[in-house]
């Protein structure tokens, strides 16, 4: 998982890591400053996203970020 | 001159100006105008150094990006670096690339760290370097070259351009160039590169994972311990268990602490105790977000996590009391300073 702000990064580092279409998820930024509750939110929102990337069979089936 | 190959794509482009243009348009340079790397000149430089082009100076581990002394004098000819820059600057690769240095990190965070190279030993003088008057401005040659030429191949060879890979949310005008000598002869104590168990008459770099300099300004002052009292103050706006910070200290301040008579190891005992606030004030100001494990409120807390955690380096120019601290990247924990011999 990355940030929206650092997509970019993350593409170019799984781009050298010879895996370009490595599949990661993108959070709305910034999330360090954010406090519990809305980091449970956060959580909540994406753990379905977060799940299907961990069982995926591919990136496609991944999906984009 | 050498003839073994250059590894390097070459491009046949007979105007010199339209040669700086094209680095330009290839995102190679620093926003100035660099020196395009001819065949020639890059190979004056290896033959200087006395390197063969496929020399590995070192791998910045996270990228994996393998840096050749080639790509490190193709930096330098763009950089403006005279031929026997090469040494130092070869030198301060070496270290940028150490693990414990972190380079790829330092390079691509939104904190905006720039490399300080701090010059030690005979190379400083026979270079020419700038230990002394607007120590951190423009000017000399070497300086300016030697430090430009780092942030090339920071750019160029590991791939931290701004924008893409480099996040730094400010960074601070360092990322141009920010080298310099120390002023040894201007110092009772033992230059930085000796405290690291180097030998005295040699040469060496050290590179620090430097945010920008805070200047520290205090002409009327003559007591000692104000002076470093001033200095541990400042300190407290960097924050709270740093690994490491680095004190510039003039030579207008260091005539009035000469007169204590301390050793350097006790000028950072002093501010290591003057540098503190409680742990409550930390967290008012944000730099801490909760109360340390074993810590209580009212605990007093350091801005250096043990005295020998300031790096002390003496520099600047004769007149002004006008000292720097200067903060480390990830609280000097997460980035080390490295020093390197410079070998010639």
């Amino acid at each position: 998982m990355v940030s929206d702000t650092f997509v970019g990064n993350a593409k170019s580092m799984a781009k050298l890591g010879g895996i370009p279409d490595y599949p990661f998820i993108a959070l709305p930024h910034p999330v360090s400053s954010l406090s519990k509750g809305e980091i449970d939110s956060l959580v909540e929102r994406f753990l379905p996203r977060i799940l299907g990337l961990l069982v995926a069979k591919s990136p496609v089936e991944a999906g984009k970020p | 001159m050498t003839t073994k190959p250059l590894a390097s794509r070459q491009y046949t482009i007979e105007d010199p100006y339209e040669a700086i243009e094209f680095c330009h348009r290839m995102g190679w340079t620093d926003g100035l105008p660099v020196i395009p790397p001819t065949e020639e000149r890059v190979r004056q430089f290896l033959d200087y150094a006395g390197r063969s082009p496929s020399d590995v100076i070192g791998v910045e581990p996270t990228k994996g990006k393998v840096i050749t002394v080639e790509k490190v004098a193709i930096n330098a000819v763009m950089a403006g670096c005279l031929a026997e820059y090469l040494p130092v600057v070869l030198a301060a690769v070496e270290a940028m690339a150490r693990d414990s240095f972190n380079l790829h990190a330092i390079s691509v965070s939104t904190a905006g760290a720039a490399v300080l190279a701090v010059v030690n030993g005979p190379i400083a003088r026979d270079l020419g370097m700038n230990a002394a008057v607007s120590l951190f401005g423009a000017g000399p040659r070497p300086n300016a070259c030697i430090g430009r030429a780092l942030r090339l191949v920071i750019m160029n060879v590991t791939g931290a351009r701004p924008g893409e890979l480099d996040k730094a949310t400010l960074g601070h005008p360092g990322k141009y160039s920010y080298c310099i000598a120390e002023r040894e002869e201007a110092s009772p104590w033992e230059p930085l590169h000796v405290e690291r168990g180097l030998p005295r008459g040699g040469s060496a770099v050290s590179v620090f994972a430097a945010l920008s300099p805070w200047q520290f300004s205090n002409s009327t002052a003559s007591s000692p311990e104000v002076i470093l009292s001033g200095i541990a103050d400042t300190m407290k706006g960097i924050g709270p268990q740093q690994g490491e910070v680095v004190l510039v200290m003039s030579p207008e301040h260091l005539f009035h602490i000469r007169k204590t008579g301390w050793s350097k190891g006790q000028v950072k005992e002093f501010v290591f105790r003057k540098a503190q606030r409680t742990v409550h004030e930390w967290i008012e100001t944000g730099k801490l977000d909760d109360v340390p494990a074993g810590k209580r409120a009212d605990d007093m807390l350091g801005v250096l996590r043990e005295p020998r955690s300031l790096t002390v380096i003496v520099a600047g120019g004769d007149a002004g009391g006008n000292s720097a601290i200067i903060g480390i990247w990830g609280g000097g924990t997460n980035s080390r300073s490295v020093t390197v011999e410079v070998r010639r």
